[in-house]
C-alpha cells in the first residue's frame, strides 16, 4: 500500500504548523518590512514634492526680491546721473566765472600797464623830440626852437575865434595868464609872446611863467578855467591810439589762446 | 528498491510511529522555520538590506504577484497557504541533491495529505466568499444532472495532484537508481541535474494548480465583485 493513512494525517498537520509558522516568522515579518519601507519611500517622495513646493515657492519670492532689487538699482542710478549731471553744470559755471574773472583782472592789468607805458613814452619821446628838433632846427634852419615854438602859437592865437578871444581876454584881466612850458623861456621870447598875446587880445595882461619838465613840448596858456595850449601832444595822441589798438590785438589772440 | 520513504519506520508504539517522512518533513520545517527566523530576526526596512532579506523578499513578493496574477484577491489572504505549499515543495525537492536525502514529496502519503489540503481549502474559501448556498449551488450549474460529474470532478482532480507530484519526484529517483545500476557514471548526475529542474516545476506546477482550484472556487463571488466595481 503506497498510502501510509496515519502519515497522511500526520503530514497533514505538520503542513497546517508549517504554514502557521512560516506565516510568523517569514510571511509576516518580510510583508511588513516591504509595506514600512513602501511606506517610508512614499512619505520622502511626498516630503520631497513638499520641499520641491517649497523651493519654487522660495524660487519666485526670491526672482520677485531680485527684480526689485534692480529696479531700485535702476532708479538709484538714474538720480545719481542726473545729481552728477548737476553738479558738473554748476563746477563748470563756477570755472567760467572764475576764468572771466581772471581775465579781467588781467585786461585791467593790461590797461593799467599800457596806461604807465604811455605816460613814460610820451615823456621820453617828448625829450627826445625836443632835443632832436631843437637840435635839427639849431642844425638846419639855425633858429632855436624855442622861438618857433612861440611864433606858431602866436600865430594860433590870432586865429582864435573872437568870440574865443574875448572871453580870453575878459579872464585875463582878472587874474592874468599862466604860461608853462616844459623849458624856461629866455626873456626875449617872453616879450615875444607878449606881444604876441597883447596883439591877439586887443590889450596888455600879466604874464606869469611856469616851467614843469614833465610837460610834454608845447606851450600851454591857463586863463580862469580856459586852456589854451600847442604841442607835441596832440601829434602824441595819434601815436597813443595806434599803440592801444596794437595793445587791444595782443590782449584779444592771447584772450583766444586762453579759453 | 524503495519507492517511497514511508516504509522506513524510526519509531513505533501501538498506531503511533515514525517513520522516514515525517522526520524529513519535521527536519524540512525545523530548516524552513530556522532560515526564516535568523532572517528575519534581524529585520531592516531601511539602508542596506541583508542578502537573506532580500532573497526573502524577492520570493514572497513573487510569489504575492503571481496570485495576484491567478486572480486572487487579496493575494496576501492566500499567500501563507499557497507560498507554504510551494516553498515546501521546493525545498524538499531541492535537498535531493544531498546524497542519502529522502524528498518527503516522494511519498504518496505527503502528497496526498498536500491534496487533501488543497481539497479542503477549497470548499472553505468557497463558502467563506460565497457562502454555503452559493457554494453548493456551483455543484448543479448549469444543471442538477451534472452533479455527479462536478463531484467527481473534484475528487479527481486531488487524485490527480497527488499522483502528479508524488509520480514526479519518486519516478526522479526511480530513474536515478535504474541507470545507475545500468550506467553507473556521468547518467545518473545528468538525471540528477534533471531531477532538480522538474522538482523546481512540479513545486511551482503544484502550486499553481492549488491557486487555480481556489480561485475557480471563488470565481463567480468574484466574478460578481469584478462586475460591481465596473
Amino acid at each position: 500500500m503506497l498510502i501510509d493513512w496515519f502519515t497522511v494525517a500526520a503530514q497533514t498537520v505538520n503542513f497546517l504548523i508549517l504554514v502557521a509558522l512560516l506565516k510568523r516568522f517569514l510571511y509576516g515579518p518580510i510583508l511588513s518590512a516591504m509595506d514600512r519601507r513602501e511606506q517610508r519611500l512614499v512619505d520622502s517622495f511626498a516630503e520631497a514634492e513638499s520641499k520641491l513646493g517649497e523651493a519654487h515657492q522660495l524660487e519666485e519670492r526670491y526672482r520677485g526680491l531680485l527684480q526689485e532689487l534692480e529696479e531700485a538699482r535702476g532708479v538709484r542710478l538714474r538720480q545719481l546721473e542726473e545729481d552728477v549731471e548737476e553738479q558738473r553744470r554748476k563746477l563748470i559755471a563756477i570755472a567760467k566765472e572764475e576764468a572771466s574773472e581772471v581775465r579781467q583782472a588781467w585786461a585791467t592789468t593790461i590797461r593799467a600797464e599800457r596806461a604807465a607805458f604811455f605816460t613814460e613814452l610820451k615823456k621820453r619821446v617828448g625829450g627826445e623830440m625836443l632835443k632832436i628838433a631843437r637840435k635839427s632846427l639849431g642844425d638846419l634852419a639855425n633858429a632855436e626852437l624855442e622861438q618857433l615854438m612861440v611864433a606858431r602859437f602866436n600865430e594860433r592865437l590870432v586865429q582864435l575865434d573872437s568870440d574865443e578871444r574875448e572871453k580870453v581876454a575878459l579872464a585875463a584881466c582878472d587874474s592874468g595868464v599862466l604860461v608853462r612850458s616844459p623849458f624856461a623861456l629866455p626873456e626875449g621870447l617872453r616879450q615875444h609872446l607878449a606881444d604876441g598875446v597883447r596883439h591877439a587880445l586887443g590889450q596888455s595882461v600879466a604874464l606869469h611863467y611856469q616851467d614843469h619838465a614833465e610837460m610834454p613840448l608845447g606851450i600851454e596858456l591857463t586863463v580862469g578855467g580856459l586852456k589854451l595850449s600847442w604841442g607835441v601832444d596832440s601829434y602824441f595822441e595819434q601815436l597813443e591810439q595806434d599803440v592801444a589798438a596794437l595793445y587791444d590785438g595782443q590782449a584779444m589772440i592771447s584772450s583766444q589762446e586762453r579759453p | 528498491m524503495e519507492i517511497t520513504p514511508d516504509i522506513f519506520i524510526y519509531w513505533q508504539w501501538h498506531g503511533l510511529k515514525i517513520n522516514a517522512t515525517i522526520a524529513i518533513t519535521w527536519l524540512n520545517m525545523l530548516l524552513l522555520v530556522l532560515g526564516a527566523w535568523l532572517v528575519t530576526r534581524r529585520m531592516r526596512s531601511n539602508g542596506r538590506l541583508s542578502r537573506g532579506q532580500n532573497l526573502l523578499e524577492v520570493l514572497v513578493s513573487g510569489m504575492e504577484q503571481q496570485i495576484h496574477d491567478m486572480g486572487l484577491a487579496p493575494p496576501r489572504e492566500f499567500l501563507p497557504f499557497l507560498g507554504s505549499l510551494f516553498v515546501f515543495v521546493l525545498f524538499s525537492n531541492l535537498l535531493t541533491v544531498i546524497p542519502g536525502y529522502m524528498a518527503p514529496t516522494g511519498s504518496l502519503s505527503t502528497t496526498t495529505a498536500l491534496a487533501l489540503c488543497v481539497f479542503l481549502s477549497v470548499p472553505l474559501w468557497g463558502i467563506q466568499r460565497r457562502g454555503l448556498a452559493g457554494y453548493l449551488r456551483m455543484y448543479i450549474e448549469p444543471s442538477a444532472f451534472m452533479l455527479p460529474f462536478n463531484i467527481m470532478g473534484e475528487v479527481s482532480r486531488t487524485l490527480a495532484l497527488a499522483v502528479r507530484l508524488f509520480g514526479n519526484i519518486m519516478s526522479g529517483s526511480m530513474i536515478a537508481g535504474i541507470l545507475l545500476s545500468i550506467a553507473p557514471l556521468f547518467f545518473p548526475v545528468l538525471m540528477q541535474l534533471l531531477g532538480l529542474i522538474v522538482g523546481v516545476i512540479q513545486a511551482y506546477i503544484f502550486a499553481v494548480l492549488a491557486a487555480v482550484y481556489i480561485a475557480a472556487g471563488a470565481q463567480m463571488e468574484q466574478q460578481r465583485e469584478t462586475g460591481a466595481e465596473s
